[in-house]
């Protein structure tokens, strides 16, 4: 683009100073597994997520990798060393994963199956919504809207508040498809965790795991007050889609009850 | 006057200029309209309404309020506005995606590019560019000290102020 004009391109002249807590002036490493399918679109949200991490990391001395493995692969596969293991998998081997690494956060980006959120799973952490958390949605937006046809879906490509449509702008343009519920899923595992190195550093997974859990206020592009609840799921803002529009958000503005995320899916842990 | 359909992204206040002529005019960029809004500072009326080009940004006045810029990002441009006579003078490329920008005491015009995770640097006389420096992700506003030594960038997505 600016092949005429001389490019003074200065990052000897630069000097940039980052102003957040806990900076270290050495090298810090965190390392990711993906396990599932190369051609899911989860694994595509989990390379743009590592794409920025890596982006934000070098202002900062912090580089992120990415092992990608298939699910045939996980017995035999040194797990040691990471600091999250990100899935897409089935439920028994999501369940086999989570229990074969206990402290480490183990991300399911794929099933939304309601009674792996109820098994409260120590170390599950679940960014894709559960199946409850959509038909509780569809329910409210039922509510005011009778003959509504719309779905509940996690995200979508029109979506442009929160800087959404920045996200979905640069994940299209690097991956050429538009982002999906699987796609933001993986990007905001990625995402929530090398915040969390950056702000405090944490490389070691059962402290990751503890900060996730506890600690944790995500952005993700839907709105600045996302955490975990105790079963492990991730609360956030859902879509009501119809004819590929977005129709309406939930919680619905005057239906939801309680007036918050937690009109969304279920809270307690089973018995 | 249906301020309902302006979609007011920034405004420039022109009051008592150094050198130029005072206009006492207020402008706004219409980031979806494609247009530039020019408003009495009195009276609070639209004076005009005028096209100034793709995805109208970051707006801005030359330290002698003798030009106004514009940042109209889907050209990659900024376009150079005489605030008295609104006639186009002419515009300089301005990086990828030019978003917000601050001009410098010495004239120089700092720019955020949004979408290459970049700022730059122009002289918005010659068009030339005189640095490009990486930055974070979706950068946004930039400020100047009063004193001209520092530049302030801020990127969006990764948090982070970036001082130059």
């Amino acid at each position: 683009m600016f092949k005429n004009i001389i490019l003074k391109i200065t990052y000897f002249f630069m000097i940039t100073f980052i102003y957040l807590a806990n900076v270290s002036a050495n090298t810090i490493e965190a390392n990711f597994v993906y396990v599932g399918d190369e051609g899911n679109s989860a694994l595509l949200g989990v390379k743009q997520g590592l794409k920025e991490a890596n982006l934000q990391g070098q202002f900062l001395n912090q580089k992120y990798n990415l092992d990608v493995i298939s699910s045939a692969k996980v017995t035999e596969h040194d797990f040691s060393g990471y600091i999250a293991i990100l899935t897409a998998v089935d439920i028994n081997t999501y369940k086999a994963l989570t229990s074969t690494h206990p402290g480490m956060p183990v991300f399911n980006l794929s099933i939304n199956d309601d009674d792996l959120r109820a098994e409260c799973i120590n170390n599950a952490l679940h960014t894709i919504p559960s199946l409850r958390m959509k038909s509780d949605a569809e329910k409210q937006w039922k509510k005011k809207e009778a003959d509504s046809a719309a779905h509940a879906q996690a995200w979508h490509h029109d979506f442009k508040k929160f800087a959404a449509r920045d996200l979905n702008k640069r994940f299209k343009k690097n991956h050429k498809i538009e982002m999906d519920d699987y796609a933001w899923a993986g990007w905001a595992a990625v995402k929530m965790t090398s915040d969390t190195v950056a702000r405090t550093n944490i490389v070691n997974a059962s402290e990751m795991l503890n900060y996730l859990k506890q600690d944790l206020v995500f952005d993700g592009q839907k709105g600045s007050n996302m955490n975990f609840r105790e079963t492990g799921q991730l609360r956030q803002l859902m879509l009501l889609i119809e004819n590929n529009k977005i129709v309406a958000e939930a919680p619905v503005r005057g239906v939801a009850k309680p007036p918050t995320l937690d009109s969304l899916g279920t809270l307690s842990c089973e018995k | 006057m249906k301020f309902a359909n302006i979609l007011i992204l920034s405004a420039v206040f022109i009051f008592n200029s150094v050198s130029a002529e005072p206009t006492g005019r207020i402008f706004v960029t219409n980031e979806r309209d494609d247009t530039l809004t020019v408003i009495n500072g009195s009276t609070l009326d639209v004076e005009t309404t005028i096209e100034i080009g793709e995805r109208p940004r970051g707006i801005g006045l030359s330290p002698d309020g003798s030009e106004l810029y514009v940042a109209v990002s889907e050209e990659n441009k900024i376009r150079v506005v005489d605030p008295v006579s609104l006639k186009i003078l002419r515009d300089f490329e301005a990086g990828s995606d030019p978003e917000t920008f601050a001009v410098h005491p010495n004239g120089n015009v700092y720019v955020s590019n949004e979408d290459e995770a970049k700022a730059s640097a122009f002289n918005p006389k010659t068009g030339e560019m005189l640095v490009e420096i990486q930055v974070g992700l979706e950068p946004e506003g930039v400020a100047i000290s009063p004193d001209g030594k520092r530049v302030i960038v801020t990127s969006e997505s990764t948090n982070m102020l970036h001082v130059i």
